[in-house]
């Protein structure tokens, strides 16, 4: 069913282009809930049989699976499918958004005048290497993509797209992986009450509500390398009723000051970084925590722990849709990094979650379809 | 047709310029999944043609809906409708049309390979309109 909340800034589609849309909508879940599981049968039955045949044992990774399966028919004609279904859908949505640009720019504009928050675009900001290399997630010109003033088209077009690839997994809001970190963050510091919060690379805003809705006192800041994610984060959160401030800016390092936030959060960020920038990250976050002060960067699960055919099940968005750090991240120890970014080990470690949809349907009796848990780097300075 | 008056000074109506249009191919190296490349190709066209007959169905279903709210007629008349044998004829005609349109790709190699007169070679060709 297609739920996404109508906000004002949700682009407008017609007749054809809804139907587009909710094709590629149907299709994906087609993909997920009939075709891949197949997958997992045509490896237990012909590629892990023919992998002990030459091998005399089974694959002993992620990636022994990867390279078997890349030569199977059925996973091939999957991959391409899922990965036509990725192209599909972004076209469907910018059908959308190409027509409707100056009304959604007019109308952010209108709704600029009457709410609250903020948006800030610095003139000089360098865009990474890591968002310059390959358009990640396959979004046609990046999720950096900006004509400059008062475009928006990055972020209405992500807006869409992410009810699309999720197959609406992560609500009507898309908001399920904000209130999944707010419900760990209450479970696990019920006496602490943020008032100021750093969402990183927080896209359209997604993730940041439900932090301001959970934390009405606060002060509540996103950050993205994408200006017309931000614009549009700003249009929508105004949209919505909520306030929030957002600015183009690289976690990496930012422009606040030392201890600013006593809560700095990101939502299936880090994954979409670099190496380098995971460390650098890690220091700007220890830098802009007030002593006491909390870090939670939630993220995809890693490979320690996995079997190798879940494990590599992980990767396809690496090496398929433009996720490419994730091959390496998952492998990474984020405590480490969070301990050479100045965390003190004893008050660092890799926790995780099952997302918030996930324990509801769970509390309601039912069998989550999606019950992976997110791994969840948490540190207290 | 009458002149459209321009205000002195006022600008024309933005048009929608090169500048507006949105990228629709995202930078970076695609997979290749079979093992012709050409495969990839048709079954990118094969999963637009699914797309486009799913917005078709779409917009039928809108339209028998549509038919229901106004009262036009009796929707289900739509599954008992039998069609006379004019409307059977043309019906046929059309669908052959559309079936050997669809098959020509396939057809033209036999008409090709069967003809009286053998196509000559291109090199052949450019011989004799060289001469």
């Amino acid at each position: 069913m297609d739920t996404q909340v109508r906000h004002p800034m949700l682009v407008p589609t017609r007749h054809d282009e809804l139907s587009r849309q909710q094709f590629v909508h149907n299709l994906r879940l087609c993909l997920a809930a009939d075709v891949l599981p197949g997958a997992r049968r045509v490896y237990e039955r012909r590629v892990r049989p023919a992998f002990r045949r030459d091998h005399q044992r089974d694959p002993k990774d992620r990636h022994e699976v990867r390279k078997a399966m890349d030569r199977d028919p059925y996973y091939r004609l999957y991959c391409a499918t899922q990965r036509a279904s990725q192209e599909m859908m972004w076209d469907s949505v910018i059908d959308s958004v190409e027509r409707e640009n100056p009304t959604l720019q007019q109308r952010a504009k209108d709704l600029k005048t009457s709410g609250k928050g903020s948006v800030r675009i610095p003139r000089d900001f360098k865009q990474p290497a890591y968002h310059r290399a390959a358009d990640i997630h396959l979004q046609p010109g990046g999720y950096h993509l900006d004509h400059g003033s008062n475009d928006l088209a990055s972020g209405a077009i992500y807006d869409r797209s992410v009810f699309l690839y999720a197959i609406g997994g992560l609500g009507d809001y898309n908001d399920d992986l904000g209130r999944t970190l707010v419900d760990y963050y209450r479970a696990k510091f019920p006496k602490k009450t943020p008032h100021r919060i750093l969402d990183m690379g927080c896209a359209v805003g997604h993730s940041t509500l439900p932090w301001v809705e959970a934390f009405p006192g606060a002060e509540v800041h996103g950050i993205d390398c994408g200006a017309g994610m931000v614009r549009y984060a700003l249009a929508r959160a105004q949209g919505l009723g909520r306030v929030a401030h957002f600015s183009q800016q690289n976690a990496e390092k930012t422009s606040f000051r030392d201890g600013h936030f006593d809560l700095v959060v990101s939502h299936i960020m880090l994954h979409e970084t670099s190496r380098t920038a995971f460390d650098r990250i890690m220091r700007e976050t220890f830098r802009l925590l007030a002593p006491g002060g909390v870090m939670l960067h939630m993220d995809l699960p890693r490979d320690h722990g996995m079997k190798p055919y879940d494990s590599f099940l992980m990767d396809w968005e690496a090496y398929h849709n433009n996720e490419t750090f994730m091959v390496v991240c998952r492998d990474l120890d984020w405590k480490a990094a969070a301990v050479r970014g100045g965390f003190d080990p004893a008050r660092t470690k890799v926790d995780g979650s099952l997302t918030h949809a996930a324990m509801e349907m769970i509390k309601a009796g039912q069998t989550p379809p999606y019950a992976i848990k997110f791994p969840i780097l948490v540190g207290r300075k | 047709m009458a002149k459209a008056k321009r205000t002195k000074g006022a600008r024309p109506a933005k048009s929608q310029s090169a500048a507006s249009a949105l990228p629709r191919a995202a930078k970076g190296r695609r997979p290749q999944y079979f093992l012709d490349p050409a495969v990839d190709k048709l079954h990118l066209m094969v999963m637009a043609l699914i797309g486009e007959l799913s917005v078709s169905r779409d917009r039928i279903d809108t339209l028998e809906r549509l038919i229901e709210r106004h009262k036009l007629f009796d929707v289900a008349e739509i599954e008992a409708y039998v069609p006379d044998a004019k409307a059977d004829g043309e019906r046929t005609a059309r669908r052959l049309a559309y079936i050997r349109r669809v098959m020509k790709g396939i057809t033209d190699e036999v008409a090709q390979v069967t003809r009286d007169d053998p196509a000559l070679e291109f090199e052949q060709v450019v011989a004799t309109v060289a001469k």
